[in-house]
């Protein structure tokens, strides 16, 4: 299903405009709207390839580099003694949060071209323009696990524990992990960029995202890290996340592990998607 | 007697019109602080965070003698800070094309050459003052550059060289793509080429053999082991030498690449 965007009035006050045509329409324009948005976000994958470096080939580097430098640190106390089966969780969530980062240098070059105030111009609610660049974020994302995973299996990636099923099951979590990841980090740089309005916001997203990711238990388990780092990693959501997508990789899927990642996911989204609805129609104001 | 009508001085306009771009280019990372915060910012966390993270590597049997992790990686990361705030050139340079600023400067009668080395000097400044605020963040916590003021301006050099490098090859990339988001996509690859060298894990402890042959043959880890050395043992010509050859060669090639994305974009246009 396609939508065709607005195109400016003939006045070219788009902004005005949008306050009294962007917050109508039901439920089918503003679908239609979001699909139309998340097949723009797809076709400018294929229109501006390096636009993919961020959340497929450096991820991919990152897992490679990462595992190819520090292989020697399992000895220190790792639960397995196979690091790439430690980081292909990570940089394949790493690479889904980046898919969300982009969709913020996306947003903020379509705000400092004018193009964003078309968007406005759409006959439905803001939550349907941000939902379109989600959906975008999410199929960016499902891209860079998969191709992540990929590369980790080429490394060495091995299931630990259980049958099949398991296996399966867990790598079901591990897209699970990734995707709402990505829907956080999408809400983030949105919330963020509607807020500067400029793509010089664009390392504030980037750096918050990738604190985020790092203060967790991205590199070594918490008994490995230094206590500084640890009272900061037990806290942070992104653990609870990371050992929702490890789990078929170390020991095995079971229900201990997977619920406080799941419960971290929704918070986080019930979190940041309010943000970024708050910063759109702000910005349309 | 005819009087050959009076031409502008060649060199001389062609500098002037350098030390204006370049002037515009350096005012414009003083009035955006943001930019060198932001470059700096982030290997200082991956200090942090590798220090607290990875520091009990030190533990290795086969593990360099240092006092700490800290100071094995310090190198490495105060040339991360640099390599990040090299993409700020490619970025200016796409800001400025997708704001129409680019086609006002070559519709007007500044030299070609003088935009693209006007940008590269800011990169330059941005470098050293990188590899500056390391130094000087670092001292209280008791790191010393054993090779004194002369160590301290070779490793400033080495940041506003390479700095003028990766600042070339992002200018190219802004220049071919005039994208801000298709520089900002350079910016991981200057991660993984640190991550593939000797920055922050000694070779002799990499067990992939793949990853140790890559490692030996980036340059990088030749410039880091350069640097490490200035800073951790004291001066050494041989190695001050080293540094600064390697990044001034690299800098010659960006910068003929970036001159040369110049021209295409010029002829086509």
């Amino acid at each position: 299903m396609t939508a065709t965007l607005p195109t400016p009035n003939p006045s070219g006050d788009a902004a005005q405009a949008s306050v009294s045509a962007g917050s109508v329409g039901g439920f089918r324009e503003g679908t239609a709207v979001s699909f139309a948005l998340a097949e723009r976000g797809i076709r400018r994958l294929a229109r501006i390839p390096a636009v993919i470096i961020p959340m497929v080939i450096f991820p991919v580097f990152l897992l490679a580099t990462f595992t190819g430098a520090f292989g020697a640190v399992t000895r220190l106390g790792f639960p397995t003694d196979n690091i790439v089966n430690w980081y292909t969780p990570f940089t394949a969530i790493q690479g889904a949060a980046f898919s969300g980062v982009a969709l913020g240098f996306v947003t903020a070059n379509e705000i400092e071209q004018g193009l964003f105030d078309r968007y406005l111009l759409a006959p439905a609610a803001r939550s349907a323009i941000v939902v379109g660049s989600i959906l975008s974020a999410m199929f960016r994302a499902t891209i860079s696990i998969t191709i992540v995973v990929i590369t980790g299996f080429i490394l060495g990636l091995r299931f630990e524990g259980g049958g099949l099923g398991d296996a399966l099951g867990g790598l079901a979590l591990l897209y699970l992990a990734g995707l709402g990841i990505a829907v956080v980090a999408a809400c983030f740089a949105m919330a963020i960029v509607f807020k500067i309005k400029s793509s010089r916001a664009s390392p504030l997203f980037q750096l918050g995202i990738f604190v985020t990711m790092f203060l967790s238990t991205a590199q070594v388990p918490l008994d490995v890290m230094a206590p500084e780092l640890r009272a900061v990693a037990r806290w942070n959501p992104v653990t609870l996340i990371l050992e929702l997508a490890r789990q078929p990789f170390i020991g095995g899927v079971t229900w201990s592990q997977t619920w406080p990642g799941l419960i971290a996911i929704a918070l986080a989204i019930a979190a940041m998607f309010p943000l970024a609805l708050r910063g759109i129609v702000r910005f349309a104001d | 007697m005819t009087t050959a009508p009076v031409q502008p001085n060649a060199v001389s306009g062609f500098f002037s019109h350098t030390w204006a771009m370049s002037k515009r280019a350096i005012d414009n990372i003083f009035r955006q602080p943001q930019v060198l915060f932001s470059a700096v910012i982030f290997p200082m966390f991956f200090l942090v965070l590798n220090n607290f993270s990875l520091g009990r590597s030190v533990e290795l049997p086969g593990f360099p003698e240092v006092d700490s992790y800290l100071q094995f990686i310090l190198p490495g990361n105060a040339l991360q800070a640099v390599m990040f705030a090299s993409t700020s050139a490619g970025n200016e340079m796409a800001i400025d094309i997708e704001g129409g600023f680019f086609d006002r400067l070559v519709l007007s009668p500044v030299r070609r050459t003088s935009i693209l080395l006007g940008r590269l000097a800011g990169a330059a400044t941005l470098g050293a003052l990188c590899v500056l605020v390391f130094v000087l963040i670092t001292l209280p916590f008791g790191f010393r550059i054993r090779s004194g003021v002369a160590g301290v301006v070779v490793f400033m050099a080495v940041g506003a060289l390479l700095c003028i490098a990766l600042g070339g090859l992002s200018v190219a990339a802004a220049i071919r793509t005039g994208s801000v988001e298709a520089v900002q996509g350079i910016f991981p690859i200057y991660f993984v080429l640190v991550f593939l060298s000797n920055a922050f894990f000694p070779l002799q402890l990499v067990e992939s053999d793949w990853f140790r042959l890559i490692a030996a043959k980036n340059p990088l880890s030749a410039i880091f082991d350069s640097t490490r050395i200035l800073i951790i043992n004291g001066w050494s010509w041989t190695e001050a030498a080293k540094a600064l050859g390697i990044t001034g060669l690299i800098a010659a090639v960006a910068v003929a690449i970036a001159n040369l994305a110049l021209s295409r974009k010029l002829a086509a246009t």
